[in-house]
């Protein structure tokens, strides 16, 4: 530990303390002197040092700098430094196994990382040039889809260290749906006691509508493949990014790199693909089959899906996901919220919702084309007690029979994920700890990881492209959703004139037009995986 | 004996920042050390030293991070390095601490305290469960329902179960009506709270779903009875970095509640007796399957009348008509007609209490747990 500055959130500060400045633009002086006193850690000297954004809500910020090895950033991790750490040896694995992420650089003492003012700070490269992939068709989603696939499958068999706790959501689905229900339920509730609010009424009648769904598609959830499927366990299906999108997917050399990787946890992949699919189809105001079949596609050939798989993932479209992300704002101020937001956000939801099901109804029929995965039936034991009236427990005077277990929900997990530590796995019943050997204390003394960096990647010159905000164009033919004509999706036809040209970016020769689906040979395309 | 207890990576002993085990530890540790050398390995705390010894008791602290695994190691270190031999190692809530110690100590009884549920399939793997099991001299629960849920995943164990009811300090927790002090502490929280001449229904525990507060708040509306105010013990809502998305739902529900609903925030262990004395009408609202809330006997040595939820263990705790419970805890009206007839009917909610008191004075005072335990250790 560097200082005794400790890093805290500077959401607090107001006008009257910083006219006119925006604050995800700031950090505070001590923050800045703190990161000098971390960048004489490096072996560089920094000309220029440009605060690039920063999260004043929760204490973390990134810099660019300008230095004596070329452009790099050092960026402060908000997140308690155990799950920190956890996202720091997954990136530094993704590097060496060859993906497109920043490397970590390392300390003077060969360490990937310093810990001051009680959080992780890194030094990486900074990758440039970096421009977002386009937004307003279905060939840059499915660039950007692809390069998720590519993130997703090189982020498998990551292990951190021993004594690092593991991130993990992967078999808490059941859990997150089972909290999204009852929280509809909340909605409920609050819509009832703030009666007298603008879109309470509103509310009160679509939740039915929304709860219903969620309900059904908790049912075929729970028939769903999924307790077998996450027995093959968190290495095997590697690191969801939590975060991934247009800004932390652009488009550089060589393909999608992915950066901002503060949040990527042990999860089943088609999470992300999930987001990306739904949050479009939300901001488009109704479901597209040819785009979400694209995007599909383009991550299928990146990271090749099973017929499992693609039902979870048509579950989790179908669960009302997007919903629940609009309304659940409600709690923190009811009577604003209901009197002003809210009737906006229920009319772009129940627009949307328009053709949501006939167009699910449809790619269902996908599920086919995708080959059974192999998963092993495993019994998985009950948990909940019976009866019990047998146990009665011997020298004890009080002791009474046990009332009779009813079925009851089994326990509840809160809002938010604490990472869990758990061993790393051990076969045949020994004892675990035997064979681990854990750092006397993994964040005083970081054990050292040299990182290789491959020789080219120095050469080459490399500049972020700011944050852009981009408003979205609707594919060009509201009307034309399921009809043939003008299909992007056809390989063989021009794109319409409305699709602009992109100048200037690299050809793409690892992108071959299969990303693309073409009606009338799917099948062919199918069998050709492996 | 020479006795070694374990306690968890949480929270240290002494339970200067609370938890139920480490109060547990707390309760009996002196009346057992009367009899038996202790020491009493803990995890370490910024305010307590590494080592020291208090009332004849040895205490050690390691250093956690609050992770298990970090605090296995340091545990283990310890003991190999001291090589001192334990005739009994009560290690706490922590199966996975067995086979670590059994390994560097193969001639102590091991005994195992569970307070809640380890045992699950989620969180032990079978042939690992199966192996502390066979190697565990007894295990001790502060349930039948704990016992019993173990005896589910691990049937051998039926033999080595004991179940001992957790106590309370019947002289720290006192009705108001015996006491004169408690009934000055009643009166000036009540008069700051603006609680006077009010019927209070209280509730003690973390805000979270889990413990179900918001279905108690939903059953506010349904009172008959316009004196009265709920206090909720053990956090807020005014605290707007540390609110979720729970806490911020029973703000919006407390905030058009037709009944006061006062919040006061984390209240540290010593203090927390003086809020019971404020209390007329005890609720818990557990919806989980919680093992048996120590505040269940908290609120019993007080005097007050209780509410409880038929989950878990804790119908166990209800005896000669010293509570109520319900059958569903999400249920706000089942909530509400409890409360609406203990309200009616003060004299007999007190008698209701009363006879609560009795029961913790003959059968859950320290002195009653300590002896049990003692008696396990032969």
């Amino acid at each position: 530990m560097l200082e005794q500055y400790s890093v805290q959130p500077w959401d607090h500060l107001t006008d009257l303390d910083l006219p006119g400045v925006v604050l995800d633009l700031y950090a505070p002086p001590e923050l800045e002197e703190l990161a000098n006193q971390v960048i004489t850690l490096y072996d560089m000297s920094v000309s220029q040092m440009t605060l690039i954004t920063s999260k004043p809500d929760k204490g973390g910020a990134i810099w660019k700098l300008d230095t004596n090895h070329g452009p790099r950033s050092i960026k402060v991790l908000h997140r308690d430094p155990h799950r920190s750490l956890f996202s720091v040896y997954a990136q530094d694995y993704i590097v060496r196994q060859g993906g497109r992420v920043p490397g970590l650089i390392l300390t003077k003492d060969d360490n990937s990382y310093v810990h001051a003012g009680g959080k992780i700070w890194i030094v990486t490269e900074w990758i440039e040039p970096l421009e977002p992939v386009s937004k307003i068709d279905l060939e840059g989603a499915a660039v950007l889809s692809h390069g998720l696939g590519e993130f997703h499958k090189i982020s498998k068999g990551y292990v951190p260290p021993a004594g690092i706790a593991r991130s993990s959501r992967i078999y808490k689905w059941e859990n997150y749906y089972e909290k999204v229900i009852a929280k509809i339920g909340w909605f409920r509730h609050i819509a009832e006691a703030y009666s007298e609010t603008t879109s309470s009424s509103h509310l009160l009648s679509v939740l039915d509508l929304f709860e219903n769904q969620a309900l059904e598609m908790f049912e075929l959830f729970k028939q769903s493949s999924y307790n077998k499927m996450v027995l093959k366990g968190e290495a095997y299906w590697g690191l969801a990014h939590q975060d991934y999108g247009w800004s932390n997917g652009q488009m550089g050399t060589g393909g999608i790199w992915v950066i901002d990787l503060d949040g990527v946890a042990y999860d089943l992949p088609i999470r992300d693909l999930r987001k990306i699919i739904t949050s479009t189809m939300d901001d488009m105001g109704f479901w597209d089959i040819y785009w979400i079949r694209g995007v599909i596609e383009a991550y299928h050939q990146a990271n090749p899906i099973d017929q499992e798989t693609f039902e979870l993932l048509w579950i989790d479209m179908a669960f009302p996901n997007e919903f629940y992300k609009h309304v659940k704002e409600i709690v923190y101020d009811p009577v604003t919220f209901m009197n002003t937001e809210l009737e906006g956000i229920l009319q772009r939801i129940t627009l949307t919702e328009s053709n949501k099901w006939e167009v699910l109804s449809e790619l269902l029929q996908d599920k086919a084309n995708y080959p059974a995965g192999d998963y092993a039936e495993v019994e998985v034991p009950s948990l909940i007690p019976d009866t019990s009236e047998t146990f009665v427990f011997q020298r004890n005077p009080l002791v009474i029979p046990v009332p009779t277990m009813e079925m009851s929900p089994t326990e509840l997990q809160l809002v938010e994920v604490e990472p869990i530590p758990l061993p790393i796995a051990s076969g045949g019943g020994t004892p675990w700890f035997a064979d681990v050997v854990l750092p006397a204390n993994p964040i005083s003394h970081p054990p050292s990881s040299k990182i290789i960096v491959p020789q080219f990647r120095s050469r080459r010159k490399k500049r972020r492209v700011k944050k852009k905000i981009r408003t979205y164009k609707p594919t060009p033919s509201k009307n034309t959703i399921l009809k043939k004509k003008h299909s992007l999706s056809h390989p063989k036809k021009r794109r319409s004139s409305t699709h602009k040209k992109r100048k200037g970016l690299p050809k793409r020769p690892w992108l071959n037009k299969s990303v693309f689906p073409v009606r009338g040979t799917r099948t062919t395309r199918r069998e050709r995986v492996a | 004996m020479n006795v070694l207890m374990i306690c968890t990576e949480k929270l240290p002993v002494p339970n200067i920042r609370g938890g139920a085990i480490q109060t547990y530890i707390c309760g009996i540790s002196d009346i057992l050390s009367r009899q038996h050398r202790l020491t009493i390995i803990g995890r370490s705390d910024p305010d307590l030293p590494n080592e020291e010894v208090v009332n004849g008791i040895r205490y050690i602290r390691i250093d956690s991070n609050n992770f298990l695994d970090i605090y296995i190691r340091g545990v283990i270190e310890y003991l190999e390095s001291h090589q001192e031999q334990y005739d009994i190692i009560h290690i706490f809530n922590r199966p996975k601490m067995v086979l670590p110690v059994r390994k560097i100590a193969p001639n102590s009884r091991i005994i195992l305290s569970m307070h809640n549920d380890m045992f699950t399939p989620k969180k032990l793997n079978n042939e690992e469960g199966h192996q502390i099991i066979e190697t565990l001299d007894t295990i001790v629960t502060i349930s039948n329902y704990v016992g019993a849920t173990i005896c589910q995943y691990y049937p051998e164990a039926e033999t080595k179960i004991r179940t001992i009811y957790s106590g309370v300090d019947s002289s720290l927790f006192v009705p108001w009506e015996q006491s004169n002090k408690a009934l000055q502490i009643r009166q000036n929280l009540r008069s700051q709270h603006q609680l006077d001449g009010k019927k209070v229904i209280l509730s003690v525990g973390r805000l979270s779903r889990n413990k179900g507060p918001h279905v108690l708040i939903r059953a506010l509306p349904h009172l008959k009875h316009s004196d009265v105010a709920l206090v909720i013990v053990g956090a807020s809502w005014y605290s707007d970095n540390s609110i979720n998305d729970y806490i911020a739902y029973i703000r919006a529900l407390a905030n058009r509640s037709p009944v006061p609903v006062i919040t006061t925030g984390y209240i540290q262990a010593h203090d927390v007796h003086q809020w019971f004395s404020v209390g007329d009408v005890f609720v818990c609202t557990s919806i989980w399957n919680e093992p048996l809330a120590r505040v269940h006997y908290e609120a019993m040595a007080t005097g007050l009348p209780f509410i409880t939820t038929a989950r878990g263990g804790n119908p166990e705790i209800i005896r000669n008509q010293n509570g109520l419970l319900v059958n569903n805890p999400e249920d706000p009206l089942e909530y509400a007609t409890y409360l609406n007839d203990l309200f009616s009917n003060m004299a007999s909610s007190k008698q209701m209490g009363l006879r609560g008191r009795k029961l913790v004075e003959q059968n859950f005072t320290w002195n009653d747990v300590a002896n049990q335990v003692l008696s396990v250790w032969g």
